[in-house]
């Protein structure tokens, strides 16, 4: 079939349009442009063509010569019968799909990332932190560790007797376990991964018996134990390294939008990791033959005051009611003595000097 | 060609793609990218370029990018072949004395960087820029700007930074003073000076009415750097003039961040499109330059390394 349309044709040699006629003939695949002292003869392999709002652009390749046409009958049969346009790449094949495919693509790149970062990464992260050597662990916990004791004032006395108190107790610890007392009205303690517990005097001076510093040692120990800083932070790095890497250059306001929306996934982990801690810190207290009345104290104190936690860089959230509940019912009926060695050097600890 | 158009009158430039294309551009390329571990993110880039470029209408005709991914390809990989050798060669050194003294390199390299970027750029992204068939092109000398960059920013730094009003200005100047557009060429004159009071001014304001100047601030330096510019011809104008208003500055922008938030981000694209009219839509031409008499004097340049460092230094022109 052969389609003759009005076209303008300008040379690559000056910007002049010429208003001209161009014939194609779709067996040959040739257009014909004719000018006044010959006729151009281009062949659409050796050709460039587009078509966008209406206006067709044939352009010759690696020249600036080219044609347009806003023929709409002229258009049509081109890019109908044309091969160069369909069998052009990846690109243009996929903008061809219209605008409801793009869609369905974004939903389904929406979808497949909400289910890598919720269920695919957690998994993946929180197992593979096996594959990090447990020497990484101390590493991280020291630079953390000293990093954050250079601000702070140590009072050695009660470090030496938390210590004591705590080496007094069967901890079933993998690492060897290193207490700091710092002076804070801070009403929170910490574990770093290398085994370093960091306590604040506010939260000593809140408790009441040995029993909940008993609690709060469970607690910390088995955080490091269950290496929960390092789940934790693989977890984290991995998120935010997929969700970087997915988004990436695209856009910094969908990057931050997203990362936030991540957060939530943090927070309930945590909330796991406490459950955790809280559990085996149970068991702890139990095989030392102390009052698990001790966890309940603690946590009601941490629930007026601030949080019991992971390091701060890592998350941060409230005692909630539930967990003082199943606290509750789980230390029911547990058997306990009074070690009076311990409650010694509580008395020591409560004291001034 | 004789003909010398003497009458002056407006000229026709607009923007005329949708968010809804652009939209269609945005999720391929992203689809591509994610998918090819990001090896695709140069194509992606010339696909955005063709596609504003393409929808750029000037007297009716568009322009076309004829830049390739695979131009920038290369050109990147050469641009990350240059630097792994240098900060090879810097890491050697510190190694080497035992020094971190040389890690302040690294600042200088990337300094230095900054003029060869803006070369490259220029040179490549005019010469693979047509309109109906005329290249663009960029006549500037690299070694010549990367001088004049040196002095200038010498300058700057013992000035405590005054004197940057004046290199803005300078290098707005060398850069603008060298592009072509075939044989038509286009000129900046600007004034340091008032520049300086512009940025200040701006500053001051911005800053007493708790950002709100910002807006009109930045519709200012926008308009200062279009008004100052021009096109000439066979002795034959085209002035630049800047309709917009701080107003629209606002209203855009407004709009903008609520489109992206709502949109949980997927909704740029309009608001790029959005941002596009204002900077485009609003320019106002008036000359007499006959565009018909457009000749054909650039050459063809397709080495795009200096694109790609631009891009590594995350410059964007704008053009
Ligand atoms: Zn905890």
């Amino acid at each position: 079939m052969i389609v003759k349309g009005e076209a303008t044709y300008f040379d690559g040699l000056t910007s002049k349009a010429t208003e001209t006629f161009v014939s194609f003939d779709s067996s040959a695949q040739t257009f014909s442009i004719l000018l006044e002292e010959n006729t151009l003869s281009w062949n659409t392999s050796l050709c460039t063509i587009q078509i966008t709002k209406g206006k067709l652009e044939v352009h010759l390749n690696s020249d600036t010569q080219y044609f347009e046409s806003l023929d709409p009958k002229f258009a049509e049969i081109v890019t109908k019968t044309s091969p160069t346009i369909k069998s052009k790449n990846v690109f243009h094949r996929l903008m061809h799909a219209g605008f409801k495919v793009h869609l369905s693509i974004l939903g389904f790149i929406i979808a497949l990332s909400v289910v890598m970062i919720f269920f695919v990464l957690p998994y993946v992260a929180e197992n593979s932190v096996v594959l990090i050597p447990k020497s990484f662990d101390d590493q991280i916990g020291e630079y953390a560790y000293n990093d954050m004791i250079l601000t702070e004032t140590i009072d050695e006395r009660k470090s030496k007797l938390v210590q004591s108190f705590a080496d007094k107790m069967e901890l079933q610890n993998q690492k060897k376990m290193r207490f700091t007392v710092v002076e804070s009205p801070i009403v929170n303690a910490f574990a770093l991964p290398n085994g370093d517990v960091v306590i604040y005097t506010g939260i000593l001076d809140q408790m009441k018996d040995y029993s909940e510093l008993a609690a709060l040692i469970g607690h910390e120990v088995s955080h490091v134990t269950y290496r929960h800083s390092m789940k934790a932070l693989s977890r984290n790095l991995s998120t935010y390294v997929f969700i970087s890497a997915i988004l990436g250059d695209i856009n910094g306001v969908i990057t931050i939008l997203w990362q936030n929306a991540a957060q939530l996934q943090t927070l309930s982990y945590s909330r796991k990791l406490e459950e955790e801690a809280d559990n085996m810190g149970l068991s702890i207290i139990q095989k030392n033959q102390i009052n698990p009345r001790g966890f309940v104290d603690l946590f009601e104190t941490l629930n007026t005051n601030s949080s019991l936690d992971l390091p701060e860089f890592l998350s941060s959230h409230p005692v909630t009611s539930s967990r003082i509940k199943s606290m509750k019912k789980q230390a029911k009926g547990s058997k306990f003595v009074i070690n009076k060695e311990l409650q010694g050097l509580f008395l020591q600890i409560k004291s001034q000097n | 060609m004789e003909l010398t158009q003497t009458e002056k009158r407006n000229y026709d430039l607009k923007f005329i793609g949708t968010g809804k294309e652009f939209f269609s551009i945005f999720i391929v390329n992203w689809l591509l990218t994610i998918v090819t571990l990001g090896i695709y993110y140069p194509w992606a880039k010339a696909n955005r370029l063709e596609y504003i470029y393409g929808n750029t209408e000037f007297e009716k005709s568009r322009f076309k990018f004829h830049g390739t991914g695979l131009e920038m390809f290369k050109g990147l990989l050469i641009a990350l072949a240059g630097l792994l050798v240098i900060f090879g060669m810097i890491m050697g050194l510190v190694y080497l004395f035992n020094s971190i003294f040389f890690v302040f390199l690294i600042y200088l390299v990337i300094f230095a960087l900054i003029p060869f970027a803006i070369h490259g750029t220029l040179k490549y992204r005019m010469s693979r820029t047509t309109w109906r068939g005329i290249r663009f092109g960029y006549r500037g000398n690299r070694v010549e700007l990367i001088q004049k960059f040196i002095g200038w920013a010498f300058l700057t730094v013992i000035t405590f930074g005054i004197y940057g009003a004046w290199m803005t200005i300078k290098l707005r100047t060398y850069a603008v003073g060298n592009i072509k557009m075939g044989n038509a060429k286009f000129n900046f004159k600007g004034d340091g000076g008032t520049y300086l009071g512009l940025m200040l001014g701006g500053y001051l304001l911005s800053i007493i009415t708790l950002g709100i100047y910002s807006f009109w601030w930045r519709r200012d330096l926008y308009a200062y750097h279009l008004e100052n510019a021009w096109l000439e011809h066979d002795g034959n104008k085209i002035n630049i003039k800047y309709t917009g208003k701080g107003s629209d500055f606002f209203v855009t922008d407004l709009l903008n961040i609520l489109t992206i938030i709502f949109t949980l981000g997927f909704g740029t694209p309009w608001a790029e499109v959005r941002l596009l009219n204002l900077m485009i839509n609003k320019i106002e031409l008036y000359g007499n330059i006959n565009f018909d008499n457009l000749e054909q004097t650039e050459q063809d340049y397709k080495d795009a390394t200096g694109e790609d460092i631009g891009d590594m230094l995350n410059m964007d022109f704008g053009i």
